[in-house]
């Protein structure tokens, strides 16, 4: 791996910030997901990234949920409703959701890019050898 | 190596050379003996290449080699090695993007691509290799 380290590491930033995209489409998906109010809400999920064991790159050190409580919302005419007439909705913030795609969506797309400066100026390299 | 050959190549012709000159030696015509004489001088002279024999002893390539602790050969091989697993890794990636196993698409894309990049360098390497070798074949002898 050592002949193609900037490939590499960018490749982990890559796998990273899959699964942060994972994990967002996840919480978005879900974000309509009700539950009676005796029952856990769908709770939000959260990559933690960190640097690479070996000192090259990064990775997902785990996935941290959020809080089970969710929201209480009266809706009486839902099937799941309590005798009150509440429902429980996860507690996800859409706005803060979709900026955090973005944030993954560039990342990823920034790691693509280094992949590729490198890939052409390991080529370039190689022109060197010729003619 | 190839020096070496060329070397045995060069001393076995200034052999040649000099019993070429020894037969005409053996002539009568004081002419032409006085001419052969330069002639096997020019041979003696040429017996210079018996010291390219030196060459052999030069074979400062494998001094380098030791000095670097690796030769050229040991180099290329390993080179290929490399080719070959970083190839089948690509390959694996392949075989499970066709079947659907594949997590993520850009482990096969980077894979791919290291294969192609690694596949370039060894055939770059070749070629100086073989360039270096035909030049040194069209050397005058």
């Amino acid at each position: 791996m050592s002949l193609f380290d900037a490939i590499g590491i960018a490749g982990t930033g890559v796998t990273v910030n899959r699964k942060w995209m994972d994990a967002v489409s996840d919480n978005l998906a879900n974000i309509n997901t009700v539950k009676r109010t005796d029952e856990d809400a769908f709770a939000a999920r959260y990559v933690v990234a960190t640097e690479a064991g070996d000192g090259k790159g990064t990775q997902v050190a785990g996935i941290v949920t959020g809080s089970p409580e969710g929201r209480m919302v009266h809706e009486p005419d839902h099937p799941l409703a309590d005798e009150n007439g509440y429902v429980k909705y996860p507690d996800i913030d859409m706005s803060t959701q979709m900026t955090s795609l973005m944030m993954a969506q560039r990342a990823y797309q920034a790691n693509l890019q280094t992949i590729t400066s490198a890939k052409d100026a390991y080529q370039a390299a190689l022109q060197l050898g010729r003619g | 190596m190839s020096i070496e050959s060329i070397a045995s190549v060069g001393g076995s012709l200034g052999t040649q050379a000099v019993g070429w000159g020894q037969g005409l030696e053996n002539t009568d015509n004081a002419q032409m003996t006085r001419g052969v004489t330069t002639g096997a001088q020019a041979v003696t002279g040429t017996t210079g290449i018996a010291n390219l024999a030196g060459v052999t002893g030069t074979t400062g390539t494998g001094a380098v080699g030791d000095a670097s602790g690796t030769d050229f050969a040991t180099l290329l091989s390993g080179g290929l090695d490399k080719l070959q697993s970083v190839q089948s890794n690509a390959d694996d990636l392949a075989v499970k993007a066709a079947t659907g196993d594949l997590t993520n698409v850009h482990d096969y894309m980077i894979a791919s691509n290291e294969a192609q990049l690694t596949t370039q360098l060894t055939v770059a390497i070749r070629d100086k290799a073989v360039e270096a070798f035909n030049e040194i074949m069209r050397m005058q002898i």
